[in-house]
């Protein structure tokens, strides 16, 4: 766990409660973790701390799209590692698209966190 | 020319006419040989008189008196051998006939039937002989037989066959006619002044006859008499007004007009060109007192045929026009039967009695001698028309359907073309009020009613199932709107939920339980502890049911490359979904398996069509299994293990589904009627909501594809469906 420290990783979901508890549960595993529910404050954090990786929910409820932020995002940080949650399952169209925008994994919702604990750590040890 | 020679002259042609149209039309009937004898007979009599009439002497007249006896001896022979033959009565005709020849012996040899002539106002007439009166009372003695012989099979005939009972009828009342009528002709012969008017029915009476004899639908008895009396009637006056005329006005102008014939042969063509006028006026005020019924009975037909096209719904079309028949031409029952293109049969699809129950067959073969006859026909067969008018020589088929639709009591069979071909064919059993056939006007509406039927049939098929296309594809329209948005919550919710039971699990597993002495607290944190688990487990199967709708709600009907298989199974999830509500009640869990290798190409078809076809498969043969098991643990077997089994594998360029149940199956009449439009074996509404097979076969034709079930009842049943892989051109909707 502690090979995790120094790692920061951006959260941006509007679920307040997944953003909770992925944040807590990214915490416990040693991550340094900062959360936004909106893609403004999101592309803020992003700008004033420059994570290692993003993970971004596809469908937001105000400011920008999943995909927008997507994209400004790589282009703010092009080595930046994104992860796509999504909540209208893991289909085949937009997660290509979501690949092709430079995103590294694409996720269905509900995942469990096991597994997104690992999705994470593979893509940053493969840095 | 004696004007008296008039009428018999005319009669003894038309009688001499109508005999040899009978002889020719109908060639080889025997009834009819001797009928055609007796009208030369008869205009051989006539002859003779008009001859007579104008004779210039007595002994000219006498001479002719011979031929006209030449007739009258052979009348009552040929009418009495005639009867007997068209009665199938086997006798021997020899001694009448030598009886005959006895006569005309004692006629052209000695004065002993012809003795001399009269001279009336009208002409020279015959003088009987002694042996005149012998001749009447044979005469007698041979009318009355005749007409006996008639009058009992008549009575024999009610009910049994009314197209020979109408004819029979005709025989009798043109032969009443035609005696009562001309009986006085004898009377100058023993001295009274009677000019003979027995043309006049005479010819009446052999007209009725020979029209009831080549006619193939006579018309009702009593409207041929209505015409025939209007026309004798008209034609009476016609002929006999100018003569009034003339007798009248003839002493007073003829001294100072020497052309005065002039004005009664004026009169005479005026009323001549008068007279179809006044006849058919007074046919069509006759008729439609007589006919009411009918006129009424053809116009509600009429309006039938005109406004079935509005009908959409063809089981309440093919309803209406069962019921309609039977009461508007009072049948003892009507029915339909439609092509069905799947099993290549012709299906009854609607049926009405009126009282008591015929059973009629399910369904005809397309190459059941019945459809093939109509087929070649294309005109209305009348059951019994196939016996009395076939050719002398009936071919067994002939025969064979004769005594099967007689069996069946079929009267009538009226085949419904569309673009020639053989859609279906309505059935009508004989009227109730027996003895009245179907008359060729009848015939001609009901030809045009089911070929009008037909269309509607075609609209109403086509309506249906356009509406249940658009039903589908609201349905699935609605579904595509409204799944992602829903499952986008929906898994929302399960991640939160998911992710706050995990965190809690995960703090629990840091968390040494073990470590507390409190047996309570353990016991607790024990039970929370697998509490989470289930709902961690439960969160997914949640996940997998969204993926599933959602995989539905984006499903293509645009024709794509895809994966078969995977579609399959996604839809079996489906089913499964949408049933675990109701949940297999008596059976234990389902067994689903897809059989297939795992080099099965990717497909290209409309992803969106083919899982409606396979939902609705699934869908049926979980009703099916349902079914079976409720009789199984009727039965005492509470534990049915039931399977639904999808094969596919790969015939050259075509993928070979095969959807296997071992549900209840389908019965004989379940199978035949399976891909009718709206057919359902699901006794409530809200159970056969699904697709028809009509339409699932509708989807799989798109795709170029086949589909056919197997079944035997209590067994279950298979349906395989065949598709090309890759399309040339692809018609997706």
């Amino acid at each position: 766990m502690e090979s995790n420290a120094g790692r920061k990783v951006l959260l941006i979901d509007d679920e307040e409660t997944l953003l909770k508890n992925i944040g807590d549960f990214l915490k416990v595993m040693g991550y340094s973790v900062f959360t936004s529910s909106n893609s403004t404050d999101g592309l803020e954090l992003l700008r004033n701390h420059s994570p290692d990786l993003l993970l971004l929910d596809l469908h937001l409820k105000e400011g920008l799209t999943g995909m927008q932020v997507l994209k400004a995002a790589k282009m703010l940080k092009p080595d930046l590692k994104v992860i796509v949650l999504s909540g209208f399952g893991e289909e085949e169209d937009t997660k290509n698209s979501c690949i092709s925008l430079g995103a590294s994994a694409f996720l269905g919702k509900p995942t469990s966190l096991k597994s997104l604990s690992e999705t994470i750590k593979n893509l940053l040890e493969a840095k | 020319m004696n004007p008296y020679s008039i009428l018999p002259l005319v009669s003894s042609i038309s009688c001499f006419l109508l005999g040899s149209i009978l002889f020719l039309k109908r060639k080889g009937s025997h009834a009819n040989i001797i009928f055609s004898l007796e009208c030369l007979s008869i205009a051989l009599w006539f002859i003779g008189y008009a001859l007579m009439y104008s004779s210039p002497s007595a002994k000219v007249a006498l001479q002719y008196t011979k031929i006209v006896y030449l007739g009258v001896i052979f009348i009552p022979i040929f009418f009495y051998h005639f009867v007997s033959v068209y009665l199938n009565i086997k006798e021997r005709q020899f001694i009448i006939y030598s009886i005959g020849v006895v006569f005309v012996a004692f006629l052209l040899g000695t004065d002993y039937l012809v003795k001399d002539v009269y001279s009336y106002y009208w002409g020279y007439q015959t003088k009987a002989g002694f042996l005149h009166i012998y001749f009447l009372c044979f005469l007698f003695y041979l009318s009355i037989i005749s007409l006996v012989r008639l009058l009992k099979e008549l009575k024999k005939l009610r009910g049994v066959s009314p197209i020979r009972y109408n004819q029979i009828k005709y025989i009798l009342a043109g032969t009443s006619i035609g005696w009562f009528g001309s009986f006085a002709d004898f009377l100058p012969n023993y001295g009274i002044s009677y000019y003979p008017l027995g043309g006049v029915f005479i010819t009446t009476c052999v007209a009725i006859i020979v029209y009831s004899a080549i006619r193939f639908r006579a018309m009702e008895i009593n409207i041929a008499i209505t015409r025939a009396g209007i026309f004798a009637f008209v034609y009476t006056l016609v002929l006999v007004i100018p003569f009034i005329v003339g007798g009248v006005i003839r002493p007073y102008v003829s001294g100072t007009f020497s052309h005065w014939w002039i004005i009664p042969l004026l009169i005479g063509v005026i009323l001549a060109s008068g007279g179809p006028f006044i006849y058919m006026r007074l046919q069509r005020k006759f008729e439609s007192r007589l006919r009411a019924q009918e006129f009424k009975s053809h116009e509600a037909l009429r309006r039938l045929s005109h406004n079935m096209l509005r009908f959409t719904n063809l089981n309440v079309l093919l309803g209406l026009m069962v019921h309609y028949l039977v009461k508007v031409l009072k049948l003892r029952f009507v029915a339909i039967y439609l092509f069905d293109r799947q099993s290549e049969k012709y299906i009854l699809s609607s049926a009405w009695h009126s009282g008591e129950n015929i059973e009629l067959p399910q369904e005809f073969e397309a190459n059941n001698y019945l459809v093939e006859y109509i087929y070649l026909k294309k005109l209305p067969v009348v059951t019994e028309e196939l016996s009395l008018y076939a050719p002398v020589a009936l071919t067994p088929q002939i025969k064979k359907l004769f005594s099967d639709l007689s069996a069946l009591k079929i009267n009538t069979v009226i085949p419904s073309f569309l673009r020639n071909n053989l859609i279906g064919f309505l059935i009508l059993s004989d009227r109730r009020r027996k003895n009245i056939p179907f008359t060729q006007e009848d015939l001609n509406l009901l030809m045009v009613l089911s070929n009008e039927a037909a269309l509607a049939i075609e609209n109403a098929q086509f309506h249906q199932k356009e509406v249940s296309t658009l039903v589908e594809k609201s349905k699935r329209e609605a579904l595509a709107d409204m799944a992602p948005g829903a499952s986008h919550q929906f898994n929302n919710r399960l991640a939160s939920i998911s992710s706050s039971v995990e965190l809690l699990l995960l703090k629990m597993e840091n968390f040494n339980i073990e470590a507390h002495h409190d047996e309570k607290t353990k016991a607790l944190l024990k039970d929370a502890k697998e509490a989470l688990e289930l709902i961690d487990n439960e969160v997914y199967k949640g996940k997998e049911i969204t993926s599933a709708i959602l995989k539905r709600a984006k499903a293509k009907v645009e024709f794509q490359e895809f994966n078969l298989p995977t579609l399959i199974e996604n839809t079996y999830k489906l089913v499964m979904i949408s049933r675990s509500r109701s949940g297999l009640d008596r059976a234990k869990e389902l067994k689903f398996n897809i059989v297939c290798s795992d080099k099965m190409p990717d497909i290209f078809a409309s992803e969106a069509l083919l899982q409606d076809v396979f939902y609705n498969l699934m869908d049926n043969a979980y009703d099916a299994i349902q079914d079976k098991a409720k009789i199984m643990s009727q039965g005492g077997n509470p534990f049915f293990q039931g399977e639904i089994e999808v094969t596919l594998s790969q015939e050259d360029n075509i993928i070979v589904a095969k959807v296997r149940d071992n549900g209840i199956g389908l019965t004989k009449e379940s199978h035949r009627k399976l891909f009718t439009p709206y057919f359902t074996t699901k006794a409530t509404s809200n159970k056969g909501s699904g697709l028809g097979l009509c339409v699932i076969r509708d989807f799989i034709e798109m795709h170029k594809g086949t589909i056919a079930c197997d079944s035997e009842y209590n067994k279950g049943a298979t349906f395989t469906i065949r598709l090309p892989i890759k399309k040339e051109k692809a018609h997706g909707k």
